[in-house]
């Protein structure tokens, strides 16, 4: 355990020496919804009450919660692990005394403390300048859920950009495989439309995948759509498909190293 | 001239056998542009489900937009965004001396030596969509109006080439920033719309401030007979300033990155 602390710390100072980059990724999980935000703004501007049963105050709440939980619960491991496998910088770290699972997501944790620190005063900004149109409906029980949620949400998206990462083994440059999931993800989880304003098929097909645990349940729960029971079979949900990612984690890690010692010998 | 064109086709002839032997990524690749311009027209749709018009725009308009925006987007990446991603990797990884030594124009060598074909079909789909929704506006193009047209369009590729080369060279001063490139898409990517679509005052930022509007507003409305007449020249004194600025920047930054090495 004792080594993991020194891990995290080293992880976070590693974080902080490149607080330049985290500055522009904290501007980039605020762009595209508070964009989107601004372009809804403008289609209720021009008479519309409701679009799909959401009024302007629900839209603007959701598109700021998007902005949230991108700095939140996302997760880029995928390039580092990529970079690493790619370069055989990967090796060294095979020979340290702790799993490389878990200092990628030591690292990944730092990243999202230093951005948070960014991220945080940017929130409180706009969240000042939007307040006539925000309405969250948070009690204090549904705010824990909340937490819990963004826990199981981040932990998702981590081992899913670990086993992405983990496609380089295989394929010289996953770069395309990576940004197909991010389309799906940015389709099936609510993060560029709300889920009832999609096509009816594809809405049934989202309900069958996992990405909508990582925005459309959220955000349910932060703007009070969701009651107890979804509450509870969402969170059960979530901890379903992270035992079915970490499953496959493992599985796409023993075949990959095998793989990867192959070829250095 | 000829020994630049000659050095470009010689990327370009490297970059087809590479896409060539890895057939599976290039089609992976093919569909995901694909599927991201599918995404942006769902977008779209739900914006209009109720309405027939945003900010002044109709949805075939819109639809226009979004392909113009596709099709530029296209252009500059199968020309320089990977060159540009390297170039970015090459100062912070203190690989630039060899560059420097090649018998090129530098910043001509760096934007242009990674072709990326996968891209260019990106531009193509884009295209697609300019001619369908100019087909459904049912819009008469005079030949004056398509040189307008030309003519701010290539503005507009040369802002954004410029402006995506000057926040690369800014990594000779923030050497640990690897997401620029991420930065200047995302930002770009705001012209996917018509800047009238993100309210008065931003529209206002997006032409005046940062003239993002040259890139892909102003040649649209070129297309639809709604330009005016202080748009060409305004995207010619952009692009022509960016482009300077650009050249002056990497001389900048050369002239400290020699320093440092001693």
């Amino acid at each position: 355990m004792k080594k993991y602390l020194t891990v995290l710390s080293l992880s976070l100072q590693d974080a902080f020496s490149e607080r330049s980059s985290a500055v522009v990724w904290a501007f980039l999980d605020f762009l595209w919804p508070l964009a989107t935000l601004f372009i809804w703004l403008a289609v209720y501007q021009g008479g519309q009450t409701t679009v799909g049963g959401i009024n302007l105050s629900q839209m603007m709440t959701y598109y700021l919660g998007v902005a949230f939980i991108n700095a939140a619960a996302s997760s880029h491991s995928e390039w580092d692990i990529f970079q690493n496998i790619h370069s055989g910088e990967l090796s060294p770290h095979l020979l340290r005394p702790f799993s490389y699972f878990l200092s990628q997501l030591a690292a990944s944790i730092s990243w999202k403390i230093v951005k948070g620190l960014l991220v945080l005063p940017l929130l409180i900004v706009f969240s000042y300048f939007l307040r006539q149109y925000l309405s969250f409906n948070l009690t204090l029980e549904t705010a824990l859920f909340l937490v819990l949620t963004l826990i199981f949400a981040y932990l998702l998206n981590y081992v899913t950009s670990f086993i992405l990462g983990c496609l380089t083994f295989w394929l010289e440059d996953p770069t395309n495989v990576i940004t197909l999931n991010d389309l799906f993800r940015s389709l099936f989880s609510g993060a560029m439309l709300p889920l009832i304003l999609l096509p009816f098929p594809i809405q049934k097909v989202a309900a069958f995948l996992p990405y909508r645990y990582f925005y459309d349940f959220p955000l349910r729960i932060l703007t009070g759509q969701a009651n107890r029971p979804e509450i509870f079979l969402g969170l059960a949900g979530q901890l379903f498909w992270l035992i079915c990612a970490f499953a496959l984690y493992r599985f796409v890690w023993q075949k990959g190293l095998r793989a990867y010692c192959a070829f250095g010998s | 001239m000829l020994h630049h064109l000659r050095v470009y086709f010689a990327a370009l002839r490297l970059e087809v056998v590479h896409r060539i032997q890895y057939r599976a990524d290039f089609i992976v690749g093919l569909f995901v542009n694909v599927g991201w311009t599918g995404l942006s027209l769902l977008f779209i749709s739900a914006l209009f489900g109720n309405i027939k018009s945003l900010a002044g725009w109709s949805y075939n308009e819109m639809i226009l937009v979004l392909g113009l925006y596709r099709f530029a987007d296209g252009i500059i990446n199968f020309l320089f965004y990977r060159s540009l991603k390297q170039f970015s990797k090459d100062i912070r990884r203190g690989n630039f001396d060899m560059l420097m030594t090649k018998p090129v124009n530098l910043q001509f060598f760096l934007s242009i030596r990674f072709p990326a074909l996968t891209d260019f079909s990106q531009g193509l789909v884009g295209l697609g969509l300019v001619f369908y929704s100019l087909n459904r506006l049912q819009v008469t193009i005079s030949p004056l109006q398509f040189l307008s047209f030309l003519a701010i369009f290539v503005c507009g590729i040369i802002f954004h080439y410029a402006f995506f080369f000057m926040i690369t060279t800014l990594n000779f001063w923030l050497v640990k920033v690897d997401n620029f490139r991420q930065l200047v898409h995302s930002v770009v990517a705001l012209t996917r719309f018509p800047t009238e679509a993100f309210g008065p005052k931003i529209s206002s930022f997006l032409t005046f401030v940062l003239p993002l509007a040259v890139i892909v507003s102003f040649p649209t409305k070129v297309l639809l007979g709604r330009s005016e007449v202080w748009h060409l020249p305004f995207a010619a004194s952009i692009a022509i300033l960016s482009l300077f600025l650009s050249h002056r920047l990497l001389n900048r930054a050369l002239r400290l990155y020699s320093s440092a090495g001693g």
